[in-house]
């Protein structure tokens, strides 16, 4: 299963998972796969930064700003680890009541 | 303790297997069931000597009303080891269909019986992070082999014992994470202590498993796709050791993960390489004679 995400996305870090940050690198057990995963510190980052009230493109644009690659290459970047963190059950996306 | 009734037992089934079928037909004398932490677990003796054996030294938690367990441990003693000095053959202890302790020891059997009865309680302890990995102790200190290289060390039994290595017997470790040390205690599964003396003999003292007390981690070589050798950042320690804990639920897994974090900050944790390299890192390290590591 894929997770298609664009820049008007706003995914947040998934519910009930337990995680440390060592070195710039997270280690998180999601429950429900009772599995382990290993982020490097660019993923870490990413993920760290899924607060649920930011669009992914003002991450990405924020990414950047701060680090300097060209944007749209950091966007792709973004959006594939986005997109993986969606599908490991990592990160989620609301699901909004109509 | 109640008597349970066969309905409200609580066996671990095994399954029948081609592994099940080939221990089966190593020959058995009876399969009879103990209580080990929640579980009504069956334990199968080769022979009407060995089966006595096992029932004098588990007296207490002995459930003979219950027939209908699982060979979930089974033990293998040489038929004459009573009327016998040193036993000449290897005395087994299995794990299902696997063997998991060869040795002369008969003692030892019993009491590495003990530790597997007690790693049934294991689970829901929280005073230290119970782990699945083996340990080799020399000099007092500890080196951890997680799952997924353990099969190295087994097959290198005979040159980690020449080398002045002792295993810790049982299938799971107790973890001072705090204190980065492996923890060792006296068995806690009621039992008939007169009974270990009686089947004790003098064997090559390097035929042992490793005493009660508390060793220091000098290392901890795990399964990450590394050069061998390779020191590990501390979350990829707390990654390679993970998911082989074993207490996880009873110290939540945030918990788990903390406590892990604390250890793979204080202990090195290298990339254990692939077969041979495995032994070969311990071996040297216990020596002094390799470099405990390379940085990643």
């Amino acid at each position: 299963m894929t997770f298609p995400v664009d820049r008007a996305t706003v995914p947040r870090q998934a519910r009930g998972l337990a995680f440390v940050v060592l070195d710039n690198e997270a280690v998180i057990y999601e429950p429900t796969q009772d599995k382990l995963f290993l982020l490097d510190a660019r993923a870490t980052l990413v993920w760290q930064l899924l607060d649920g009230s930011t669009t992914l493109g003002t991450t990405s644009d924020e990414l950047a700003e701060e680090f300097g690659p060209g944007v749209e290459t950091l966007w792709t970047d973004v959006k594939e680890l986005t997109s993986t963190m969606l599908q490991d059950r990592l990160a989620e996306i609301e699901t909004k009541k109509s | 303790m109640s008597i349970r009734t066969e309905s409200e037992a609580r066996y671990l089934y095994v399954p029948p297997s081609n592994c099940t079928q080939a221990a089966d037909r190593l020959g058995w004398e009876d399969t009879r069931t103990y209580r080990a932490g929640p579980w009504d677990l069956g334990i199968r003796a080769n022979t009407k000597a060995t089966s006595q054996i096992v029932q004098r030294l588990l007296p207490d938690i002995a459930r003979p009303e219950l027939r209908g367990a699982s060979a979930n441990l089974s033990v293998a003693f040489d038929d004459n080891l009573l009327s016998r000095g040193t036993p000449e053959v290897m005395q087994l202890l299995f794990l299902k269909c696997k063997p998991v302790l060869k040795t002369r020891n008969p003692r030892r059997v019993l009491e590495a019986l003990l530790a597997w009865l007690d790693s049934f309680e294991h689970e829901s302890r929280t005073d230290y992070v119970v782990i699945e990995s083996v340990a080799l102790i020399h000099e007092q200190q500890a080196f951890l082999v997680t799952p997924g290289l353990t099969r190295a060390v087994g097959a290198a039994r005979r040159r980690l014992s020449q080398a002045g290595f002792v295993a810790v017997d049982g299938p799971t470790l107790l973890l001072d994470t705090a204190r980065g040390e492996i923890v060792v205690e006296p068995p806690a599964t009621a039992h008939d202590r007169s009974v270990l003396a009686e089947v004790a003999r003098d064997v090559d003292p390097s035929d042992r498993a490793a005493a009660v007390g508390r060793y220091p981690v000098e290392a901890v070589l795990t399964r990450l796709h590394q050069p061998a050798g390779t020191r590990l950042g501390p979350a990829r320690g707390v990654y390679g050791l993970g998911m082989n804990v074993f207490n996880r639920h009873a110290l939540g897994p945030q918990g788990a993960l903390d406590r892990l974090a604390t250890f793979a900050q204080q202990v090195p944790i290298l990339a254990g390489g692939v077969r041979d390299e495995v032994v070969d890192r311990v071996v040297a390290m216990a020596g002094g004679s390799a470099p405990a590591h390379t940085t990643e």
